[in-house]
């Protein structure tokens, strides 16, 4: 019988396409704001994934998200390295920062101002700990030099977003773009040493000699790629690294956490976080436990950090309600169509229901049939709504894209139960109308 | 027996004081008062009357797909009234056929996937299922049609695949509602004549509501039905004859 159901169900293409859109369109509207949802959720604590290394983060007990630092005395820093079990514990910036850039519009010609506020990161001296996950350009290394800092590709690409400066190119397209655009002088060395693969530190082991070579030879192989002023202080971006897209989309610059320091108005509080790695063979749980005994801080690990964050912006924010407004108007929008559709069919297809029933079909088998077809609607509305969701996705997927789209299997189960419950209700209708079917209505002209 | 064509094996259908009402209140309508009416193997049964006068729910009631209010229906000693509506729609998939006016098939399926659902309703595997409905189309000049879907069909054609759905699983009883009312004279002649010939059987009885008098010839007793009642029997060439026939008839 489930093969004359499915037949009565696609033999009229017109409702079986209806029905099937209906549901696809359901199944992918929840999906894509779900994904949407999620991405940006996300990109609340893209920061936290981004600044790896450590297995702890220890900050003030008040500390809600990770944008909402609370600074802690620098001495703290001591304080936490002193618990047992730590191997060791450097110190985190983060803050907020003012740049300003004058570049060379290359329509007009003319001298441009931009002003951009940017997040700081200030990261250890020594370690580098948290330092971006790959450099598009330049070496993390350059961070030693004075005045050095790195900024992210997709931060880069706001502060010049009139400039027409073009993301997708290569890192040495980049770096000739960006000295024609800052008026600083190309040397081909520079282009061999600027890949990457020659550029070497300044190392505090060098010897005094090799110090006044590289001063002379500064031109040629300075990794600078531009000059800005942050608060009024000389900046000089070094290297183009990735970084994952934060929640204000404002441009991240990596530092270290002494220049950090420099940069930002001086304050006697201004330590952000404390990331900490613990020994081999600890428990993170217990030592996070023990800081917070021994310390009065909080010392979360990454994924409770991350926890934190997306349920500050759950239950804090409007944000939720906004896209729970949409998944919820595209489930009853679906079941709408496929409700009203699906009733339709089985209205047209009383009088064979009817002479099913007649012949000797029992509700129960009809009530199959007719899960069976709002099944076969379901699975087919779902599988192409999920994939126009993913189509929609993997169109505007990549660092660079403005959209935040992270479809996590928990999403699929979510809009499978979804469209499972929209199904259910479109075939509610029509099983109720068959049940209670009288099959003497066969005989009725 | 001599008003039947086919001398009768058994007594198929035997109702007995049967009563069915509608509606309550002012709304109460007496569809069926007290019929009581035989029907024989081998015997075309037509039943005929004005609109609303019954006919539709005493082949219903003797389908078994209505419940009767008072009295019985025996279909081959099985006491079809006394069936829980499980029972009877197990009754249904084995021993009734079905002849619609409208002919009701799946507009989805071809003319062999049509006749094959009863045997699919049994269980049949579908392949066994259309093979045997193809045969039986084969023997109702349909041969060549067997993949036609019923929009491409005409009339008289639908009406067959609609005699051979009905046929297909050996039905006791064959119940047909204007099977010739959608049909013009000549095939609605060709039709009820295939029913005479293909459906009458030892074992089963074939009724017929119809308000066609040009096909009572083909009949064998004629009841005429008024406001719920059996009024008259007669046989094809007009004699009255009683209702109800006795065993000795049969078995004579």
């Amino acid at each position: 019988m489930g093969w004359i159901a499915i037949k009565m169900l696609t033999g009229d293409r017109a409702k079986f396409i209806g029905i099937v859109f209906g549901i696809a369109f359901a199944a992918a509207l929840i999906m894509q704001q779900g994904s949407i949802f999620w991405g940006l959720m996300l990109r609340t604590c893209a920061q936290i994934y981004d600044l790896r290394g450590a297995d702890l983060w220890v900050m003030d007990p008040s500390v809600a998200f990770i944008d909402d630092v609370k600074p802690m005395l620098e001495r703290q820093l001591g304080i936490v390295r002193g618990v047992d079990g730590i191997k060791w514990a450097v110190p985190l910036y983060k803050g907020n920062a003012r740049t300003k850039l004058t570049f060379t519009d290359p329509a007009s010609g003319r001298r441009v101002d931009i002003t951009e506020q940017v997040i700081l990161i200030g990261l250890d001296d020594h370690s580098f700990v948290g330092e971006p996950a790959s450099m598009f350009l330049g070496n993390i290394e350059d961070l030693n030099r004075p005045n050095s800092v790195v900024l992210d590709r997709v931060g880069l690409r706001k502060i010049f977003p009139r400039l027409g400066l073009n993301m997708i190119e290569s890192p040495g397209v980049l770096r000739a773009r960006l000295a024609e655009l800052s008026g600083r002088r190309m040397l081909p060395a520079t282009m061999k040493s600027m890949s990457g693969a020659d550029a070497r530190p300044v190392n505090v082991a060098d010897s005094a000699a090799d110090g006044a070579r590289q001063k002379t030879d500064r031109l040629e192989t300075s990794p600078v790629l531009f000059e800005m002023e942050m608060n009024e202080k000389r900046a000089e971006v070094v290297g183009i690294c990735m970084a994952s897209r934060t929640f204000q989309s404002n441009p991240v610059i990596y530092t270290t956490f002494s220049r950090a320091k420099q940069f930002v108005p001086r304050e006697r509080k201004l330590l952000s976080y404390v990331l900490v790695k613990v020994l081999p063979g600890q428990d993170p749980l217990e030592v996070a436990r023990r800081i917070k005994q021994q310390t009065g801080l909080a010392a979360l690990t990454t994924d409770q950090f991350v926890e934190k964050t997306i349920n500050y912006y759950l239950r804090f924010t409007g944000i939720p309600i906004n896209f729970m407004t949409t998944v919820v108007l595209g489930f009853f929008v679906g079941t709408a169509i496929a409700g009203q559709m699906f009733y339709s069919f089985t209205l047209e297809n009383i009088k064979q229901f009817g002479a099913l029933k007649a012949m000797g079909v029992g509700n129960l088998r009809i009530i199959g049939m007719v899960l069976l077809q709002a099944a076969l609607v379901g699975f087919l509305g779902f599988g192409l709504g999920v994939g126009a969701a993913t189509l929609f996705g993997m169109a505007n997927r990549g660092a660079n894209s403005e959209l935040a789209f992270y479809t996590h299997w928990y999403l699929l189960c979510l809009d499978a139960a979804a469209i499972t419950i929209i199904c259910f209700l479109a075939s509610l209708l029509s099983v109720l109308k068959v049940v209670l079917l009288e099959p003497a209505i066969v005989f009725r002209g | 027996m001599e008003f039947l064509k086919n001398e009768p094996k058994h007594l198929a259908v035997r109702i007995e004081n049967v009563s069915k009402h509608f509606g309550r209140g002012e709304q109460r309508v007496m569809a069926l008062r007290g019929v009581t009416w035989d029907v024989a193997s081998r015997e075309v049964a037509m039943l005929v009357g004005p609109s609303g006068c019954g006919k539709t729910t005493l082949i219903s009631v003797i389908a078994g797909i209505l419940d009767e209010d008072e009295g019985s229906v025996t279909i081959f000693g099985d006491d079809v009234s006394k069936m829980s509506d499980r029972q009877k729609t197990a009754y249904r998939a084995r021993n009734v056929g079905f002849v619609f006016q409208q002919y009701n098939l799946l507009p989805a399926l071809n003319a062999a996937e049509n006749a094959a659902v009863p045997l699919m309703i049994q269980g049949f595997s579908r392949a066994k299922a259309i093979a045997r409905a193809s045969e039986l189309l084969d023997r109702l000049g349909m041969g060549k049609r067997l993949r036609s879907r019923p929009n491409q069909l005409s009339g008289g054609q639908q009406q067959r695949v609609a005699i051979a759905r009905a046929l297909i699983h050996e039905p006791k009883i064959l119940v047909c509602d204007e099977p010739t009312a959608a049909l013009d004279h000549e095939t609605g002649m060709t039709v009820m004549k295939l029913i005479r010939e293909m459906a009458v059987a030892d074992d089963r009885a074939v009724i017929v509501v119809t308000h066609d008098n040009r096909i009572f010839p083909l009949g064998d007793r004629v009841a005429h039905m008024d406001d719920g009642k059996i009024e008259s029997i007669f046989d094809s060439s007009g004699r009255p004859i009683p209702a109800q026939i006795s065993e000795a008839q049969v078995a004579g």
